[in-house]
């Protein structure tokens, strides 16, 4: 009753706007409702012309990404838009741990998961921004998604959103904004996704009740001459490693020409079906550009709520 | 299973509840108005029917104005307060009068006893009285009655004498309750 008077009273937005913020490139999309299903309203691109997330922020880094933000945030000024912020899987990394016991209190999980991602990445343990999922009990233990950000520079793209006057209503990593995207599409078996971003690459590993299991982040070489080759050789490995357990299908998400060319070599080396996912599916408008570089992932967090 | 963790402060979370209570409160508001303006315009269609009543009283008013000479001046006011004062201070007593409370004792005496002689001290509220009768018992029915009547707050026999013959008398003490 009260959540209909509030969908009443206050409607969901009509408008969605997906941010996604890699290292070389920041992409904006942004969506309207159009009865049940969603339309493209425009797509920005903007090369920064510094690199991010390596190292430290730099005054040089910060102002590249100002002036992204500033460029892409003219429009979504006018247009009142619901904004979802996608970082990469590399700047929050999500990992899933199974605990004997899971702390009741939210601040000792909190504690937990810095300790453990401390540890884990031999960073100081105040420079890790941490966030949990409880995913519940498998095989006698107990499941928790954690995830954890580089403080420096999460509060670094904050600023700069919040210095362009934008206040997003989410930001998360690239793999939960698939995910949520794609969840629907995943047939009810384990399985796992390889997401594919200019940047790098995530794989995801989910059980049959489609839980999260494992999750691999690999930053990517992008100077190799059969980089896609490596990468699907890498994959293979890990897919066909006893650490992730046996995917029944593999789901692959990102640009969709990358998408097309490996989902052939590793269809024939895993043996097991590859669907390719595209965030564009259902969606109408000008997709043409939605297709290629951090677009996909722009509209995965657009449409994830 | 969807992923719901978020990096930012979820604000989404409580504003759309909080935009559903303020059109609540909106929406209230607007029902007060509407109230409002309709009990307004009840009032305002009864203006005119007041404004001819107010035109009719201040009228009747009007006509039956006493003029400034008809009054009593304050002199005489004061001396006619000073005068009741006084005869009010002279007629004062408490309690009952002894006619209505030879008339109460008269109900409640018994047919065999009667009144022999009665002492009514109206100030102090108090009554003596003596009573006789050929026997003890319609003295004693008579006293209870007046320990029960509640215009009385003590009803008391002092003393028993054997009068003429074979009478018996009792001497009471009454107290009026105030």
């Amino acid at each position: 009753m009260l959540p209909l008077l509030i969908n009443q009273l206050a409607p969901a937005s009509p408008l969605q706007a997906g941010i996604a913020v890699g290292r070389r490139q920041l992409c904006a999309v942004t969506i309207e409702s159009k009865g049940s299903g969603w339309s493209v309203r425009n797509i920005h691109r903007q090369d920064l012309a510094v690199p991010l997330f390596s190292g430290a922020p730099t005054t040089a880094a910060l102002g590249a990404l100002d002036a992204a933000l500033q460029a892409i945030s003219r429009e979504l000024d006018a247009q009142f838009a619901l904004i979802h912020v996608a970082l990469p899987d590399s700047v929050i990394r999500s990992s899933v741990f199974e605990l004997d016991e899971l702390p009741k209190a939210a601040a000792q999980r909190t504690d937990l998961m810095r300790w453990r991602f401390a540890q884990s990445w031999q960073r100081p343990e105040e420079s890790l921004e941490c966030r949990g999922q409880d995913l519940g009990n498998a095989d006698g233990k107990r499941l928790l998604l954690a995830q954890a950000g580089d403080r420096a520079w999460s509060d670094c793209v904050k600023q700069a959103l919040e210095r362009a006057g934008q206040m997003p209503a989410s930001m998360n990593a690239a793999l939960a904004y698939r995910y949520n995207r794609f969840q629907h599409q995943f047939a009810p078996a384990a399985g796992a996704m390889l997401s594919l971003d200019p940047d790098g690459w995530t794989l995801a590993y989910w059980d049959e009740v489609r839980r999260l299991r494992h999750i691999t982040t690999r930053l990517r070489a992008g100077d190799s001459s059969d980089e896609l080759g490596g990468l699907a050789d890498d994959v293979v490995r890990n897919v066909q490693s006893g650490a992730i357990g046996k995917a029944e299908r593999l789901y692959l998400s990102g640009d969709s020409q990358e998408m097309l060319d490996l989902s052939a070599r590793l269809e024939g080396k895993l043996g097991i079906p590859v669907t390719r996912l595209h965030a564009v599916d259902d969606v109408a408008g000008n997709t043409a550009w939605a297709r290629e570089g951090m677009a996909p992932l722009a509209l995965a967090a657009a449409m994830s709520s | 299973m969807k992923i719901s963790t978020n990096f930012v402060p979820a604000w989404m979370t409580w504003t759309r509840p909080l935009i559903a209570a303020l059109w609540g409160l909106v929406l209230l508001c607007a029902a007060v108005v509407a109230w409002l303006l309709h009990d307004a315009a009840g009032l305002r269609a009864e203006l005119p029917r007041l404004d001819k009543r107010l035109a009719g009283v201040e009228a009747a008013a009007q006509a039956a104005s006493l003029r400034p000479g008809a009054m009593p001046s304050a002199q005489e006011l004061s001396e006619t307060r000073r005068r009741v004062t006084a005869v009010n201070a002279v007629t004062r007593t408490r309690g009952m009068t002894t006619l209505a409370l030879l008339a109460g004792l008269e109900r409640k005496l018994p047919a065999q006893a009667w009144l022999v002689s009665l002492h009514h001290r109206a100030m102090e509220g108090e009554v003596m009285l003596v009573v006789a009768a050929s026997s003890a018992t319609p003295l004693s029915e008579f006293l209870l009655q007046l320990e029960r009547d509640p215009e009385f707050s003590q009803a008391l026999l002092l003393r028993e004498t054997q009068g003429n013959g074979s009478d018996v008398q009792y001497e009471i003490r009454l107290k009026v309750r105030t």
